[in-house]
């Protein structure tokens, strides 16, 4: 069944503290809950300091009220971070799609989960923000299962960001991780 | 800056809910001391009450919290607070003055892991009975607990409500699950949004006794300000707001206090249902743990076992009526808390002969919908 | 004295519970003095107290009255003033109230300059149960729970609310009831800012007896031989001030209070 046809769709987005899991999960939230009408959770889990330490945020979005709050069988798992896999690797199903900062995660197992890599860490510089790595991997999350529209994502960022230069770069942000599936 | 100040749908954390509906319900006043995982409540109030004409105010522990609520919400103003349950360890003395000076004020408790500091960024459901017997001496209190980021926003009214309408205080009781947590949100109009504020005093001003009540028992409120001179007092009182330590006196003060509650109980009890009709088994919880034992019936259901969910979302004064109504019908009661069976032993007090097993989880991680349902099947399996 | 304070007094509920000599009545009565000396309206007076001898002086008071806890007067008036500004709040504290248990709360309003006036009569112990010793009780007193002296040293809470930051702080003795009038008085008319009126009080029923100070007469005899303006304990060394009552403005500033300050970050 394709993502977008679901009535529940789960990812997690982990990585380590200051990487943006906790704002790149809300703007999910947001673009689930106020741009097309369906109801979002997301809870949080972090190391003990705010930076530098295992960072989670399961988000989870459906047609209809969310009963439980965490996933159980994460459609999508985003790994920023080498702290972060042996944390989710519990959580990787076979349909799991499990997207890759190559720059930042090289001990993976090859044989679990659907795994898309790409040097995020490099195309975030590129574009001229580290900051934007979330926002590259969400657009090409999105593009890639469907499960929210992408003109939900481009209005979530766009109301998030006032500076005028920050909506600039995430915009060009959703731009390359809409081009990563070509 | 407030957060959702038109109507709509927003992704909210819980306790940014809370702060918004607090600022929707009028209140004007915040006095607190930031601890985990309530904090955001504190913040918000410090950047939205400005913005409505209202006062902030950190104080320098949870004691002088409570009090300069107490002491603004005399003025006619409607104040609140937000902590956790060693905040609430502080607060306890002047809870009960809040009690006795019928001060109206919420105070907002986020659950997390005790005794002690416990662990102070995990969440817990361990404070159930420190929110109702925390203060000494005979009294009773009124709480509701949210299970989603919609109640949050829904109760927080609701319990500004109850404390005006009461003249008492109000716990609105989270955990740090459903604090912390962000979900989908519906903020309705303003004009949709039922606000009760205060009786006033009327007559001749010097003839006012501060204490003298009405037939719903519940003492008109002057404001310190006014030309009906009010006196609030925190020791044994007469209606005139003296003190008095005269026996008889203290009991029907006491019993007043007591009844002006009890009395409505039944408007007072809030809660949800959840496929409890045709269920042979029951789940209660409140909270974050009803979270779990929605999946968990589901599932079950799935399987073709009748299971309901009863969300209790008044806690105290505690629903005997309705548990032992919804107990009757029922061969099982399943009761998943994040505590070692607080709510479960007040529920055993009325569920005569009928099994009650509690689901319990300590080291401040959620129950998961399957905690719930190995517990039901082997239940079942007996 | 041209001043009676007589409507600010419950008439009806005199005399005052106090003990024969205490030194309560005097402070009420000049408080009373400087409210109508500055023509206070009733409506626009909040009385907060604790609990203590002098926590019982809000009974005597026809004004606006909140009778708390023990030590929590300062913060109650605290929540009254900040979300009543126009209101004229007063809280009354004793030593054990408020500089004892409560004695958080006072060097943190002093420190942030809570707008309210505090008067606290100082007598050295708790009176109303009995007499135990209490954070201003000087070294090796006799009280119920120190019967072979105090080990400890007492606050000197004028100096020490000077030092939190507060901008009015004014010490003196119910053997001047024009002073404590006088400094009363003085408070009510700047209007702004925290300020402090410690009394120096006597308790003859526990303190004078455990102390063997003889009777009120006696210890207000003892007040006066050992109290000194604070001008002329400038020019003495710590060894001539030993056992001296320092009388006088320790503060005299016109810092802004915290309600200006607040409304001022707000708006910005």
């Amino acid at each position: 069944m394709p993502y977008y046809e679901k009535d529940y769709f789960e990812i997690i987005i982990s990585g380590v503290g200051g990487q943006g899991n906790v704002s790149s999960g809300i703007i999910l939230g947001e673009a689930a809950s106020c741009y097309e009408n369906k109801f979002a959770t997301m809870t949080c889990t972090y190391g003990t300091e705010a930076r530098g330490t295992f960072a989670k945020s399961d988000v989870l979005i459906g047609k209809e009220f969310i009963d439980f709050y965490e996933c159980q069988h994460p459609d999508v798992i985003l790994v920023l971070h080498n702290k972060a896999y042996p944390k989710i690797k519990n959580k990787i199903f076979k349909d799991t799609i499990l997207v890759v900062n190559k720059n930042e995660v090289d001990q993976i197992d090859e044989n679990m989960g659907r795994i898309f890599s790409f040097p995020l860490s490099d195309i975030a510089f590129e574009i001229g923000s580290l900051q934007t790595i979330n926002i590259i991997a969400l657009a090409f999350i999105v593009g890639k299962t469907k499960f929210i529209k992408k003109s939900s994502l481009v209005n979530a960022v766009k109301n998030k960001y006032s500076n005028a230069k920050i909506k600039k770069l995430n915009m060009a942000a959703i731009e390359r991780g809409f081009w990563l599936l070509t | 800056m407030m957060f959702a100040s038109k109507e709509g749908r927003y992704f909210l954390q819980g306790n940014i809910a809370v702060g918004e509906a607090a600022i929707m319900s009028g209140a004007r006043f915040f006095a607190g001391y930031p601890i985990t995982p309530s904090s955001e409540i504190a913040e918000h109030a410090s950047v939205s009450l400005p913005d409505v004409g209202g006062t902030y105010i950190q104080m320098e522990d949870e004691i002088g919290s409570i009090a300069a609520v107490i002491g603004a919400s005399m003025t006619g103003v409607k104040a609140y607070t937000a902590t956790s349950g060693p905040g609430i360890s502080l607060m306890g003395e002047n809870i009960g003055l809040a009690c006795m000076v019928e001060a109206p004020c919420v105070i907002i408790t986020v659950q997390r892991a005790g005794p002690s500091t416990g662990l102070a960024t995990k969440p817990a459901q361990g404070d159930f009975l420190q929110i109702r017997h925390g203060t000494h001496g005979d009294h009773m209190i009124i709480a509701l607990s949210p299970a989603s980021v919609q109640e949050c926003f829904d109760l927080t009214i609701q319990a500004f409500n109850f404390s005006e309408r009461f003249r008492c205080p109000v716990f609105l009781v989270l955990d740090g699950i459903i604090g912390k947590m962000y979900e989908t949100v519906e903020i309705p109009k303003r004009d949709k949004i039922e606000i009760v504020n205060r009786k006033k005093a009327t007559g001749q001003p010097e003839k006012f006794q501060p204490y003298k009540t009405d037939e719903d028992l519940v003492p008109p409120f002057a404001p310190f300000g006014s030309s009906f001179i009010a006196r609030a007092n925190g020791s044994g009182h007469g209606i005139d707001g003296y003190p008095s330590a005269d026996a008889n006196n203290h009991e029907q003060l006491v019993y007043r206090l007591i009844n002006k509650i009890e009395r409505y109980k039944e408007e007072i009890s809030l809660f949800k249902k959840f496929n409890t009709s045709d269920a042979d088994i029951l789940m209660i919880s409140y909270g974050c743990s009803v979270r779990p034992a929605m999946a968990a019936m589901k599932k079950a259901r799935e399987e073709g076992i009748k299971v309901g969910v009863l969300q209790l979302q008044t806690l105290w004064p505690f629903p005997i009526d309705i548990i032992k109504s919804f107990i009757s019908k029922v061969r099982l009661v399943l009761i998943p808390e994040l505590s070692l069976g607080q709510l479960k032993s007040e529920i055993i007090k009325y569920s005569k002969d009928i099994p009650v097993i509690g689901i319990n989880k300590l080291g401040g991680i959620s129950i998961q919908p399957e905690d719930i349902l190995n517990v039901l099947y082997k239940e079942i399996a007996k | 004295m041209k001043y009676n304070g007589k409507k600010y007094i419950k008439k009806e509920l005199l005399p005052f519970f106090w003990c024969p000599g205490c030194g309560n009545g005097i402070i009420f009565a000049a408080m009373t003095r400087a409210m109508e000396e500055n023509n206070l309206k009733k409506k626009d007076i909040v009385a907060v107290t604790g609990i203590g001898c002098w926590g019982k002086a809000d009974d005597y008071l026809t004004t606006h009255a909140f009778h708390g806890t023990h030590g929590r007067a300062i913060p109650v008036a605290t929540g009254v003033k900040l979300a009543n500004p126009l209101l004229n709040v007063f809280a009354l504290v004793g030593d054990g109230d408020g500089a004892t248990i409560g004695g958080n709360h006072l060097i943190h309003a002093a420190r942030r300059n809570i707008d309210i006036i505090v008067v606290m009569s100082n007598n050295l112990n708790y009176g109303m149960t009995g007499g135990q010793y209490s954070g201003t009780t000087p070294y090796s007193s006799i009280t119920s729970t120190s019967r072979t002296g105090h080990v400890e040293d007492g606050f000197d809470v004028s100096s020490l609310v000077k030092s939190a930051g507060a901008g009015y702080v004014a010490k003196t003795t119910i053997a001047n009831p024009r002073m404590i009038q006088k400094f009363i008085s003085k408070a009510i008319k700047k209007k702004y800012g925290f300020r402090f009126i410690e009394i120096i009080s006597i308790c003859p029923t526990h303190y004078g007896k455990y102390n063997k100070m003889n009777n009120a007469v006696g210890m207000i005899k003892d007040i006066k031989q050992r109290t000194i303006n604070i001008k002329k304990a400038e020019q003495l060394s710590p060894k001539e001030l030993e056992n001296k009552i320092i009388v006088g403005e320790y503060n005299d500033q016109n810092i802004e209070g915290y309600i200006q300050r607040y409304r001022k970050k707000i708006n910005k």
